[in-house]
Protein backbone atom coordinates (compact mmCIF):
# COMPACT_ATOMS: atom_id res chain seq x y z
CA UNK A 1 0.00 0.00 0.00
CA UNK A 2 1.29 3.18 -0.61
CA UNK A 3 2.30 5.61 2.22
CA UNK A 4 1.26 9.78 1.70
CA UNK A 5 2.26 12.24 4.48
CA UNK A 6 0.60 14.74 5.84
CA UNK A 7 3.39 17.34 7.60
CA UNK A 8 2.51 18.96 10.40
CA UNK A 9 5.01 20.97 12.23
CA UNK A 10 4.45 20.41 15.63
CA UNK A 11 4.81 17.07 17.80
CA UNK A 12 1.40 18.23 19.67
CA UNK A 13 -0.66 18.86 17.12
CA UNK A 14 1.03 15.93 15.54
CA UNK A 15 -0.45 13.79 18.50
CA UNK A 16 -3.86 15.40 18.55
CA UNK A 17 -4.31 14.39 15.00
CA UNK A 18 -3.32 11.20 15.33
CA UNK A 19 -5.54 10.74 18.17
CA UNK A 20 -8.45 12.58 16.52
CA UNK A 21 -8.14 10.72 13.12
CA UNK A 22 -7.75 7.68 15.52
CA UNK A 23 -10.80 7.77 16.89
CA UNK A 24 -13.11 8.54 13.49
CA UNK A 25 -11.02 5.03 12.51
CA UNK A 26 -8.21 6.07 10.38
CA UNK A 27 -4.96 4.64 10.80
CA UNK A 28 -1.59 7.02 10.78
CA UNK A 29 1.64 7.07 12.57
CA UNK A 30 3.88 10.31 13.45
CA UNK A 31 6.85 10.43 11.73
CA UNK A 32 9.93 13.03 12.21
CA UNK A 33 10.98 14.75 8.37
CA UNK A 34 13.72 15.55 7.02
CA UNK A 35 14.43 19.67 7.30
CA UNK A 36 14.13 19.61 3.87
CA UNK A 37 11.02 17.86 3.42
CA UNK A 38 8.89 21.30 4.22
CA UNK A 39 9.85 24.98 3.55
CA UNK A 40 9.78 25.64 6.64
CA UNK A 41 12.47 23.54 8.15
CA UNK A 42 11.45 20.87 11.06
CA UNK A 43 8.49 18.82 11.56
CA UNK A 44 6.35 15.89 12.21
CA UNK A 45 4.28 14.19 9.54
CA UNK A 46 1.02 11.63 9.77
CA UNK A 47 2.13 8.98 7.71
CA UNK A 48 -0.71 6.99 6.34
CA UNK A 49 -2.41 4.98 3.28
CA UNK A 50 -2.43 7.61 0.51
CA UNK A 51 -5.94 6.14 -0.24
CA UNK A 52 -7.56 7.55 3.28
CA UNK A 53 -5.22 11.30 2.58
CA UNK A 54 -8.49 12.88 1.53
CA UNK A 55 -10.60 11.63 4.72
CA UNK A 56 -7.84 12.78 6.84
CA UNK A 57 -7.02 16.16 5.36
CA UNK A 58 -11.04 16.53 5.62
CA UNK A 59 -11.23 15.35 8.97
CA UNK A 60 -8.25 17.83 9.97
CA UNK A 61 -9.79 20.91 8.62
CA UNK A 62 -13.30 20.14 10.58
CA UNK A 63 -11.31 20.22 13.65
CA UNK A 64 -8.75 22.95 12.92
CA UNK A 65 -5.78 20.99 13.45
CA UNK A 66 -2.85 22.94 11.44
CA UNK A 67 -1.05 21.19 9.14
CA UNK A 68 1.34 22.57 6.19
CA UNK A 69 1.82 20.16 3.47
CA UNK A 70 0.88 16.60 1.83
CA UNK A 71 3.94 14.75 0.61
CA UNK A 72 3.33 12.06 -1.53
CA UNK B 1 7.81 17.87 61.72
CA UNK B 2 4.49 19.69 61.23
CA UNK B 3 4.29 21.35 57.47
CA UNK B 4 2.38 24.18 57.21
CA UNK B 5 3.67 26.33 54.47
CA UNK B 6 1.46 24.43 51.63
CA UNK B 7 0.95 27.69 49.85
CA UNK B 8 4.64 28.52 49.31
CA UNK B 9 4.42 24.85 47.92
CA UNK B 10 2.51 21.92 48.99
CA UNK B 11 4.35 19.16 50.75
CA UNK B 12 4.73 16.32 50.95
CA UNK B 13 3.66 15.02 47.31
CA UNK B 14 1.53 12.34 46.45
CA UNK B 15 3.24 8.59 46.17
CA UNK B 16 2.01 8.42 42.21
CA UNK B 17 3.75 11.89 41.33
CA UNK B 18 7.27 10.55 42.89
CA UNK B 19 6.89 7.53 41.34
CA UNK B 20 5.83 8.67 38.17
CA UNK B 21 8.86 10.96 37.93
CA UNK B 22 10.84 8.13 38.58
CA UNK B 23 9.39 5.79 35.98
CA UNK B 24 9.98 9.10 33.83
CA UNK B 25 13.76 9.55 34.73
CA UNK B 26 14.17 6.18 34.02
CA UNK B 27 12.20 4.89 30.87
CA UNK B 28 11.28 7.54 29.00
CA UNK B 29 13.13 10.85 29.21
CA UNK B 30 13.79 12.26 25.68
CA UNK B 31 13.37 15.32 24.33
CA UNK B 32 10.10 16.11 23.22
CA UNK B 33 9.00 17.28 20.11
CA UNK B 34 12.69 17.18 18.38
CA UNK B 35 13.09 13.42 17.35
CA UNK B 36 10.88 10.63 16.03
CA UNK B 37 12.84 8.11 18.31
CA UNK B 38 10.37 6.28 20.37
CA UNK B 39 11.64 8.13 23.98
CA UNK B 40 11.42 11.75 22.30
CA UNK B 41 7.27 10.49 21.22
CA UNK B 42 7.04 8.52 24.16
CA UNK B 43 8.24 12.15 26.53
CA UNK B 44 5.75 14.18 23.87
CA UNK B 45 2.80 11.85 24.55
CA UNK B 46 3.37 12.12 28.32
CA UNK B 47 3.26 15.91 27.87
CA UNK B 48 0.22 15.76 26.07
CA UNK B 49 -1.66 13.82 27.96
CA UNK B 50 -1.00 16.51 30.68
CA UNK B 51 -2.17 18.92 28.49
CA UNK B 52 -5.10 16.83 27.89
CA UNK B 53 -5.84 17.12 31.66
CA UNK B 54 -5.01 20.62 32.11
CA UNK B 55 -7.54 21.50 29.32
CA UNK B 56 -10.46 19.12 30.69
CA UNK B 57 -10.18 20.92 34.16
CA UNK B 58 -10.42 24.15 33.18
CA UNK B 59 -12.70 24.02 30.18
CA UNK B 60 -10.44 24.71 27.04
CA UNK B 61 -11.69 22.16 24.11
CA UNK B 62 -7.95 22.60 22.44
CA UNK B 63 -4.99 20.82 24.56
CA UNK B 64 -2.44 22.38 22.41
CA UNK B 65 -3.63 25.97 24.23
CA UNK B 66 -1.84 24.77 27.19
CA UNK B 67 1.14 26.42 27.98
CA UNK B 68 3.97 24.81 29.86
CA UNK B 69 6.35 26.75 32.04
CA UNK B 70 8.03 27.10 34.99
CA UNK B 71 6.57 28.80 37.64
CA UNK B 72 3.27 30.89 38.00
CA UNK B 73 4.86 33.71 37.26
CA UNK B 74 6.73 32.82 33.95
CA UNK B 75 3.26 32.25 33.19
CA UNK B 76 1.75 35.45 33.67
CA UNK B 77 5.01 37.09 32.37
CA UNK B 78 3.89 35.85 29.20
CA UNK B 79 0.27 36.33 29.01
CA UNK B 80 0.47 40.10 30.00
CA UNK B 81 3.34 40.47 27.24
CA UNK B 82 0.94 38.22 25.25
CA UNK B 83 -1.60 40.96 25.74
CA UNK B 84 0.22 44.01 25.84
CA UNK B 85 -0.37 47.27 24.02
CA UNK B 86 1.84 50.66 23.86
CA UNK B 87 -0.03 53.62 25.64
CA UNK B 88 -2.70 50.73 26.62
CA UNK B 89 -4.23 50.78 30.68
CA UNK B 90 -3.90 47.65 32.67
CA UNK B 91 -6.41 47.47 36.09
CA UNK B 92 -5.11 45.07 38.63
CA UNK B 93 -6.32 44.52 42.51
CA UNK B 94 -4.49 45.63 45.48
CA UNK B 95 -3.85 42.40 46.98
CA UNK B 96 -1.66 41.24 43.89
CA UNK B 97 0.73 39.14 44.38
CA UNK B 98 4.79 40.80 42.75
CA UNK B 99 4.03 38.66 39.86
CA UNK B 100 1.85 40.43 38.57
CA UNK B 101 2.40 44.24 40.37
CA UNK B 102 6.00 44.10 39.42
CA UNK B 103 4.98 42.68 35.68
CA UNK B 104 2.70 45.09 35.11
CA UNK B 105 4.60 48.17 36.39
CA UNK B 106 7.62 46.95 34.45
CA UNK B 107 5.38 47.58 31.18
CA UNK B 108 5.42 51.48 32.11
CA UNK B 109 8.80 51.72 29.89
CA UNK B 110 6.90 51.19 26.66
CA UNK B 111 4.14 53.50 28.43
CA UNK B 112 1.81 51.34 29.65
CA UNK B 113 -0.09 52.82 32.36
CA UNK B 114 -1.95 50.87 35.07
CA UNK B 115 -4.49 51.39 38.25
CA UNK B 116 -4.99 49.60 41.44
CA UNK B 117 -8.74 48.65 42.30
CA UNK B 118 -9.89 47.62 45.57
CA UNK B 119 -11.29 44.50 46.75
CA UNK B 120 -13.76 44.40 49.25
CA UNK B 121 -13.63 40.84 51.01
CA UNK B 122 -16.93 41.41 51.98
CA UNK B 123 -18.78 43.02 49.26
CA UNK B 124 -18.76 41.73 45.69
CA UNK B 125 -20.34 44.93 44.69
CA UNK B 126 -17.74 47.20 45.93
CA UNK B 127 -14.86 45.10 44.42
CA UNK B 128 -16.97 45.89 41.05
CA UNK B 129 -17.88 49.30 41.69
CA UNK B 130 -14.45 49.80 42.80
CA UNK B 131 -13.19 48.34 39.73
CA UNK B 132 -15.49 49.76 36.95
CA UNK B 133 -14.99 53.77 38.18
CA UNK B 134 -11.02 52.83 37.17
CA UNK B 135 -12.02 51.55 33.52
CA UNK B 136 -11.14 53.69 31.04
CA UNK B 137 -11.31 54.23 27.04
CA UNK B 138 -7.60 52.55 26.72
CA UNK B 139 -8.07 49.71 29.52
CA UNK B 140 -6.93 46.39 27.92
CA UNK B 141 -6.44 44.34 30.47
CA UNK B 142 -7.62 43.35 33.95
CA UNK B 143 -5.09 40.97 35.48
CA UNK B 144 -6.04 39.53 39.16
CA UNK B 145 -5.48 36.62 41.46
CA UNK B 146 -8.33 34.47 42.31
CA UNK B 147 -7.44 34.13 45.70
CA UNK B 148 -5.15 36.01 47.79
CA UNK B 149 -1.83 34.59 48.47
CA UNK B 150 -1.36 35.84 52.16
CA UNK B 151 -5.31 35.16 53.93
CA UNK B 152 -8.36 34.24 51.96
CA UNK B 153 -9.57 37.00 49.99
CA UNK B 154 -11.23 35.25 47.12
CA UNK B 155 -12.23 37.72 44.21
CA UNK B 156 -15.36 37.11 42.12
CA UNK B 157 -13.69 36.24 38.87
CA UNK B 158 -16.87 35.27 37.20
CA UNK B 159 -18.44 39.03 37.63
CA UNK B 160 -14.95 40.67 36.57
CA UNK B 161 -15.19 38.19 33.37
CA UNK B 162 -18.26 39.78 32.94
CA UNK B 163 -17.07 42.84 32.72
CA UNK B 164 -14.18 42.08 30.73
CA UNK B 165 -16.72 40.59 28.31
CA UNK B 166 -18.51 43.87 28.17
CA UNK B 167 -15.97 45.95 27.77
CA UNK B 168 -13.70 43.86 25.54
CA UNK B 169 -11.10 43.59 27.79
CA UNK B 170 -8.82 41.10 28.18
CA UNK B 171 -9.09 38.96 30.94
CA UNK B 172 -5.80 37.20 32.81
CA UNK B 173 -6.33 35.05 36.15
CA UNK B 174 -3.72 34.49 38.53
CA UNK B 175 -4.41 31.10 39.68
CA UNK B 176 -1.71 30.49 41.98
CA UNK B 177 -3.63 29.79 45.24
CA UNK B 178 -7.20 28.31 43.96
CA UNK B 179 -6.20 25.91 41.13
CA UNK B 180 -7.02 22.46 42.59
CA UNK B 181 -9.41 23.67 45.53
CA UNK B 182 -11.65 25.70 43.03
CA UNK B 183 -13.19 24.46 40.09
CA UNK B 184 -12.54 27.56 37.22
CA UNK B 185 -14.19 27.33 33.79
CA UNK B 186 -11.97 29.89 31.39
CA UNK B 187 -15.16 29.90 29.18
CA UNK B 188 -17.66 30.67 31.35
CA UNK B 189 -15.29 33.52 33.32
CA UNK B 190 -14.61 34.99 30.42
CA UNK B 191 -10.94 34.63 30.97
CA UNK B 192 -8.77 35.25 28.26
CA UNK B 193 -5.38 33.41 29.87
CA UNK B 194 -5.12 31.35 33.27
CA UNK B 195 -2.23 31.09 35.01
CA UNK B 196 -1.21 28.48 37.71
CA UNK B 197 1.46 26.22 39.51
CA UNK B 198 2.00 22.90 39.30
CA UNK B 199 3.44 22.19 42.41
CA UNK B 200 0.35 23.82 44.75
CA UNK B 201 -2.47 22.88 44.83
CA UNK B 202 -2.37 20.01 42.02
CA UNK B 203 0.19 18.84 43.78
CA UNK B 204 2.81 18.22 41.04
CA UNK B 205 6.74 18.92 41.36
CA UNK B 206 8.36 22.35 41.60
CA UNK B 207 9.37 23.67 38.43
CA UNK B 208 5.95 23.20 36.79
CA UNK B 209 3.58 25.82 35.94
CA UNK B 210 1.19 26.65 33.03
CA UNK B 211 -0.64 29.34 30.97
CA UNK B 212 -4.16 27.90 29.38
CA UNK B 213 -5.10 30.44 26.41
CA UNK B 214 -9.04 30.14 26.14
CA UNK B 215 -10.18 28.72 23.03
CA UNK B 216 -10.50 32.29 21.58
CA UNK B 217 -6.86 31.53 20.33
CA UNK B 218 -7.25 28.84 18.07
CA UNK B 219 -6.27 29.75 14.85
CA UNK B 220 -3.12 31.54 13.52
CA UNK B 221 -5.05 34.67 13.04
CA UNK B 222 -5.15 34.79 16.46
CA UNK B 223 -2.49 33.69 17.75
CA UNK B 224 0.23 35.57 15.68
CA UNK B 225 -1.35 38.68 17.53
CA UNK B 226 -0.24 37.61 20.74
CA UNK B 227 3.23 38.81 21.54
CA UNK B 228 6.06 36.32 21.77
CA UNK B 229 7.86 36.39 25.11
CA UNK B 230 10.21 33.76 24.98
CA UNK B 231 12.64 33.47 22.16
CA UNK B 232 14.21 29.98 20.66
CA UNK B 233 14.28 26.38 19.44
CA UNK B 234 11.06 24.51 19.90
CA UNK B 235 11.64 21.94 17.05
CA UNK B 236 9.28 23.32 14.90
CA UNK B 237 9.61 25.31 11.78
CA UNK B 238 13.04 25.66 11.87
CA UNK B 239 14.44 27.06 9.24
CA UNK B 240 12.66 30.44 9.98
CA UNK B 241 14.27 33.33 12.25
CA UNK B 242 10.30 33.61 14.54
CA UNK B 243 8.46 31.99 16.92
CA UNK B 244 5.91 29.98 15.55
CA UNK B 245 2.09 30.96 15.14
CA UNK B 246 0.56 28.11 16.46
CA UNK B 247 0.06 27.09 20.39
CA UNK B 248 1.65 25.85 22.62
CA UNK B 249 4.88 26.72 20.75
CA UNK B 250 5.03 30.53 20.54
CA UNK B 251 5.48 30.28 24.13
CA UNK B 252 7.58 27.01 24.36
CA UNK B 253 11.28 27.49 23.72
CA UNK B 254 13.88 25.54 24.87
CA UNK B 255 13.32 21.41 26.57
CA UNK B 256 10.49 21.14 28.48
CA UNK B 257 9.88 20.10 32.42
CA UNK B 258 9.51 16.28 30.67
CA UNK B 259 10.15 14.81 34.41
CA UNK B 260 7.76 17.55 36.07
CA UNK B 261 5.35 17.36 33.54
CA UNK B 262 4.67 13.53 34.32
CA UNK B 263 4.87 14.43 38.41
CA UNK B 264 2.00 16.78 37.54
CA UNK B 265 0.29 14.40 35.10
CA UNK B 266 -0.29 12.60 38.40
CA UNK B 267 -0.63 14.95 40.60
CA UNK B 268 -3.59 16.24 38.42
CA UNK B 269 -5.39 13.00 38.56
CA UNK B 270 -4.96 12.94 42.38
CA UNK B 271 -6.97 16.16 42.92
CA UNK B 272 -9.25 14.39 40.40
CA UNK B 273 -9.80 11.65 42.35
CA UNK B 274 -10.34 13.49 45.93
CA UNK B 275 -12.26 16.36 44.05
CA UNK B 276 -11.45 20.13 44.59
CA UNK B 277 -14.74 20.22 46.42
CA UNK B 278 -13.28 17.77 48.98
CA UNK B 279 -9.91 18.96 49.20
CA UNK B 280 -10.80 22.61 50.04
CA UNK B 281 -13.34 21.15 52.48
CA UNK B 282 -10.22 19.90 54.23
CA UNK B 283 -8.19 22.47 54.27
CA UNK B 284 -10.94 25.07 55.38
CA UNK B 285 -12.02 22.54 58.33
CA UNK B 286 -8.40 22.68 59.79
CA UNK B 287 -8.22 26.77 58.92
CA UNK B 288 -11.65 27.34 60.82
CA UNK B 289 -9.91 25.65 63.69
CA UNK B 290 -6.78 27.20 63.73
CA UNK B 291 -8.64 30.77 63.79
CA UNK B 292 -10.37 29.59 66.68
CA UNK B 293 -7.19 28.37 68.58
CA UNK B 294 -5.16 31.51 67.69
CA UNK B 295 -7.98 33.93 68.46
CA UNK B 296 -8.07 32.42 71.86
CA UNK B 297 -4.36 33.18 72.43
CA UNK B 298 -4.00 36.68 74.46
CA UNK B 299 -2.16 39.35 72.29
CA UNK B 300 -2.30 37.71 69.19
CA UNK B 301 -4.39 39.17 66.06
CA UNK B 302 -5.62 37.13 63.22
CA UNK B 303 -6.73 38.95 59.95
CA UNK B 304 -9.23 37.91 57.60
CA UNK B 305 -10.64 35.38 60.07
CA UNK B 306 -13.70 36.24 59.41
CA UNK B 307 -13.71 34.86 55.87
CA UNK B 308 -15.13 31.30 56.21
CA UNK B 309 -13.79 29.34 53.42
CA UNK B 310 -9.60 29.65 53.15
CA UNK B 311 -6.54 27.48 53.76
CA UNK B 312 -4.07 30.66 54.61
CA UNK B 313 -4.34 31.99 58.36
CA UNK B 314 -2.13 35.22 58.52
CA UNK B 315 -1.90 36.50 62.14
CA UNK B 316 1.08 38.19 64.66
CA UNK B 317 1.83 38.16 68.25
CA UNK B 318 2.03 41.10 69.83
CA UNK B 319 5.67 42.59 70.40
CA UNK B 320 7.01 39.77 67.93
CA UNK B 321 8.44 40.53 64.71
CA UNK B 322 6.83 37.89 61.97
CA UNK B 323 10.27 36.15 61.26
CA UNK B 324 10.93 35.87 65.27
CA UNK B 325 7.86 34.11 65.52
CA UNK B 326 8.37 31.80 62.31
CA UNK B 327 11.79 31.19 63.37
CA UNK B 328 10.76 29.97 67.29
CA UNK B 329 8.12 27.70 65.61
CA UNK B 330 10.69 26.00 63.34
CA UNK B 331 12.48 25.64 66.42
CA UNK B 332 9.51 23.19 67.30
CA UNK B 333 9.78 21.60 63.54
CA UNK B 334 6.71 23.53 62.30
CA UNK B 335 7.17 25.03 59.27
CA UNK B 336 5.62 28.87 58.27
CA UNK B 337 6.13 31.51 56.18
CA UNK B 338 6.44 35.22 57.57
CA UNK B 339 7.07 38.34 56.20
CA UNK B 340 5.33 40.57 53.41
CA UNK B 341 4.89 36.82 51.17
CA UNK B 342 5.59 38.61 48.33
CA UNK B 343 2.64 40.45 48.05
CA UNK B 344 3.56 43.90 49.45
CA UNK B 345 -0.03 45.77 48.26
CA UNK B 346 -2.19 43.23 50.25
CA UNK B 347 0.10 43.96 53.49
CA UNK B 348 -0.54 47.45 52.97
CA UNK B 349 -4.23 46.85 52.71
CA UNK B 350 -4.25 44.55 55.97
CA UNK B 351 -1.91 46.82 57.54
CA UNK B 352 0.55 44.68 57.96
CA UNK B 353 3.59 46.08 55.99
CA UNK B 354 6.21 44.95 58.90
CA UNK B 355 4.79 41.61 57.97
CA UNK B 356 2.76 38.74 59.25
CA UNK B 357 2.88 35.06 59.83
CA UNK B 358 1.47 32.79 57.59
CA UNK B 359 0.22 29.26 58.23
CA UNK B 360 -1.37 27.54 55.24
CA UNK B 361 -2.75 23.65 54.84
CA UNK B 362 -3.02 21.07 52.43
CA UNK B 363 -5.38 17.70 52.15
CA UNK B 364 -2.47 15.89 53.79
CA UNK B 365 -2.35 18.20 57.36
CA UNK B 366 -4.61 16.92 60.03
CA UNK B 367 -6.37 18.65 63.39
CA UNK B 368 -2.98 16.42 65.46
CA UNK B 369 -0.97 18.74 63.51
CA UNK B 370 -2.94 21.52 64.65
CA UNK B 371 -2.53 21.17 67.95
CA UNK B 372 1.23 20.60 67.61
CA UNK B 373 1.41 23.68 65.99
CA UNK B 374 -1.09 25.51 68.96
CA UNK B 375 0.84 23.99 71.45
CA UNK B 376 4.31 25.37 70.45
CA UNK B 377 2.36 28.58 69.44
CA UNK B 378 1.03 29.05 72.78
CA UNK B 379 4.60 28.67 74.27
CA UNK B 380 5.88 31.44 72.46
CA UNK B 381 2.62 33.86 73.08
CA UNK B 382 3.15 33.03 77.22
CA UNK B 383 6.77 33.30 77.46
CA UNK B 384 7.54 36.59 75.53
Amino acid sequence: MKKCIIAISSVNHAIRAEKYLSSNNLKVRIVKLQPNTTKKGCAYGLELNCKDINSAVSFLDNAAIPYSEIVR
Amino acid sequence: MVYFDNAATTFPKPPTVINEMINCMTQYCGNPGRSGHILSLRAAEKIYDCRELLSTMFGVSNPTNVVFTPNTTYALNIAINAFSKRKSHILISDVEHNSVYRTVSGLSKFGIDYDIFTVDPHNTENTLLSLKSKIRSNTSMIVCTHVSNVCGITLPIMEIGKICNKYGIKFIVDGAQSVGTHKINIKNCNIDALCAPGHKGLYGPQGTGFVIFSDKYSNEKSISRLNPFIYGGNGVNSAEKTMPTILPERYEGGTLNTVGIAGLCEGIKFVKSQTEDELFKHSCSIYNRAVEMVSFLPDTKVYCGDIIKSSCLLFNVDGLSSDYVADLLNNDGICVRSGLHCSPLAHKKLKTTDGAVRASFSCFNNLSELESFYKSLKNIVYNR
